[in-house]
């Protein structure tokens, strides 16, 4: 009889209590695992290194088997610019930041990264708000948006897909969930092609991970995922913006 | 071979010499001759050359290469030393080496664009978030810009820390001789941090890199205070490395102190006036941090009078802090600020005539 392993955590998890370090119902660790996955599929992990962000994601870089930073809040895409042109096309970059990292303070780097057309990839996490200090919602540019204990932020930071979709030096943008197995797939199947797009030597790519935060939501796991369904979706819609050369 | 050079080239070449391999920058007023010696001379030689969007990219993409292994220096001038702490405390938490060639220019604010010496203390006492230090050091040459960048990136790998360059366009734009010469330093063996893909590395193994030791433990910092024990340690072995030049000293009862520019116009000073029978000398911190206070708390001992010449506005602070706390009350301080300049346009600078003047008066000279 051949025996198939058809559950079990990402090899290159090395964190050592039960669980990972985030509220229930939290979508880090699923997101993350959806990247730790790829990079096992793809047999690249001695070449990876993997740059996290600030905010909840924060301890992520400390729990994996790679080459691995914690960067400071809204400045991986810079750090991973200049690692990737220090070491060359053979070497995978990664960052793993989500929408108060990269879509506010990290802004300017990320733009500029894919204005350069660095080949490098990020994985965006975008829960809609700040989870680990307190309510706060995310940057929605010049609405001013009071803070509400008691329901998710209607508004949405930048539409990144639209804004990046235009540079020539981006070669992928995809937007994906992983709310249930399909959509793990799914999105599993972005990150595989961005990652094979820096590869090739492509160019800037980007994929964007819809994430619940039940604890800011102030919703159960089953509401955060038919709240992302149903409104998230509605204003960030999910597929490939993107998938070209790049320069 | 003796060449004629000026200092902003001469800290190119001298990083070249010190095995720089990646330079990133923000071009702003006056240090845009150290950014197109960079983007002239790197490229070619297969060497990273990389123009941010704002200094504070500079600061994280340094903080990239240098997290990445390479030698790696940055160059800016006083409104973009502003955007640079947040930077510079994360690559001391993460005890990354840099090299950071500040060049002063007059301020506050947006100032002017032409020399000053107003941020010692910007330098001295690090602006960014939690308390660390870095060593500074200012030349006052063309061939001590040459030298010290060389310097700096061996202390820079010895400490794992930043190093900074502080100097100002009356030092690197003037051209003077200077020889390109190779100084021999004995850097430490290439460490296990560097991050390149755990293949990379002999063992194998995985590496982290983090700026964030109270949130993270590690096998080498298992604790929040074990971290920080080692950065006190290490700050007071930087200690150390404390340099300094004396002129006429010995015998002096007045002594001028002055750091770059202004240390060449004392060092003058103190010919002319001992030329009239006036017992000067100069004691010159090369190193600002570590401060130099033990020559100076001697002389204060021997009774000897100070006279700090600084082009800034002395009374609020900078060079004059620091040999305020040298002297500790035992000697009468006075100072030759930015307020003796000579000019009162943006292109003021200070003369040996005024350190003269206030030299005799503090000697009762009239």
């Amino acid at each position: 009889m051949v025996k198939k392993v058809v559950c079990g955590k990402p090899r290159l998890w090395r964190y050592r209590s039960t669980s990972l370090p985030f509220c229930p119902g939290c979508q880090h660790g699923v997101g993350a695992r959806a990247v730790l996955e790829t990079v096992e599929e793809l047999g690249i992990e001695g070449k990876t290194i993997f740059l996290g962000g600030g905010g909840c994601a924060y301890p992520l870089p400390s729990l994996l088997d790679l080459d691995a930073m914690q960067c400071p809040n809204g400045r991986a895409t810079s750090i991973g610019s200049a690692m990737k042109r220090l070491h060359g096309g053979e070497t995978v970059i990664i960052t793993y930041q989500d929408d108060n990292d990269a879509l506010a303070v990290g802004t300017e780097p990320l733009i500029h990264a894919a204005l350069r057309g660095d080949a490098i990839t990020v994985i965006l996490a975008n829960n809609a708000g700040y989870g680990s200090t307190g309510w706060q919602m995310a940057s929605p540019g010049d609405t001013p948006v009071p803070p509400e204990m008691d329901k998710p932020n209607p508004l949405f930071p930048i539409n990144i897909m639209e804004l990046l979709a235009e540079f020539e030096g981006v070669s992928y943008l995809a937007r994906g969930t992983v709310s249930s197995a399909n959509d793990f797939e799914e999105t599993k199947g972005y990150i595989k092609t961005a990652i094979a797009k820096q590869m090739a030597g492509a160019g800037f790519n980007l994929v964007e991970i819809l994430t619940a935060c039940p604890a800011r939501w102030h919703l159960t796991p089953q509401e955060s995922l038919k709240w992302i369904r149903e409104e998230m979706v509605a204003g960030l819609p999910l597929g490939e913006f993107k998938n070209g050369g790049g320069n | 071979m003796i060449e004629i050079m000026e200092g902003n080239h001469a800290l190119g070449w001298g990083a070249l010499e010190a095995g720089c391999n990646a330079y990133c920058s923000y071009p702003v007023t006056p240090q845009n001759e150290i950014v197109e010696w960079f983007a002239r001379e790197f490229p070619p030689r297969g060497k990273f050359f990389l123009q941010s969007t704002s200094e504070i990219e500079s600061s994280f993409l340094c903080m990239g290469f240098v997290a990445g292994g390479a030698r790696t220096m940055t160059s800016t001038a006083s409104p973009g030393w502003g955007l640079y702490p947040e930077g510079m405390s994360h690559i001391v938490a993460a005890e990354l080496p840099l090299v950071v060639a500040l060049l002063m220019r007059g301020g506050p604010g947006q100032g002017t664009t032409r020399q000053s010496q107003m941020d010692y203390t910007s330098a001295t006492s690090p602006g960014g978030q939690g308390g660390y230090k870095n060593i500074v050091i200012a030349p006052y040459s063309c061939q001590e810009c040459y030298d010290f960048v060389q310097l700096a990136f061996y202390l820079a790998e010895k400490y794992r820390n930043p190093v900074i360059l502080l100097t100002e366009p009356n030092v690197t734009r003037v051209l003077e001789q200077m020889e390109r010469r190779p100084l021999k330093f004995d850097y430490p063996p290439e460490g296990k941090w560097a991050l390149g893909g755990k293949a990379r590395h002999s063992d194998g193994k995985a590496r982290l890199i983090t700026s964030g030791y109270g949130l993270t433990s590690t096998e080498e910092h298992p604790s929040y205070l074990s971290y920080l024990k080692h950065l006190h340690d290490k700050f007071e072995r930087m200690r150390e490395e404390v340099r300094y030049e004396q002129y006429e000293v010995e015998d002096a009862d007045v002594v001028l102190v002055a750091y770059g520019y202004t240390a060449r116009v004392s060092r003058e000073v103190v010919k002319q006036a001992r030329a009239e029978g006036i017992k000067a000398g100069l004691i010159r911190p090369v190193t600002l941090w570590p401060f130099p206070a033990e020559p100076i708390s001697k002389k204060a001992e021997e009774g000897a009078k100070f006279l700090v010449v600084e082009d800034n506005l002395g009374e609020i602070g900078g060079l004059s802090d620091d040999v305020r706390l040298a002297v500790a009350g035992r000697a009468e301080i006075s100072l030759v600020t930015a307020l003796d300049r000579h000019d009162p346009g943006e292109g003021g600078s200070i003369y040996p005539g005024k350190v003269l003047e206030k030299l005799k008066k503090i000697k009762g000279i009239r």
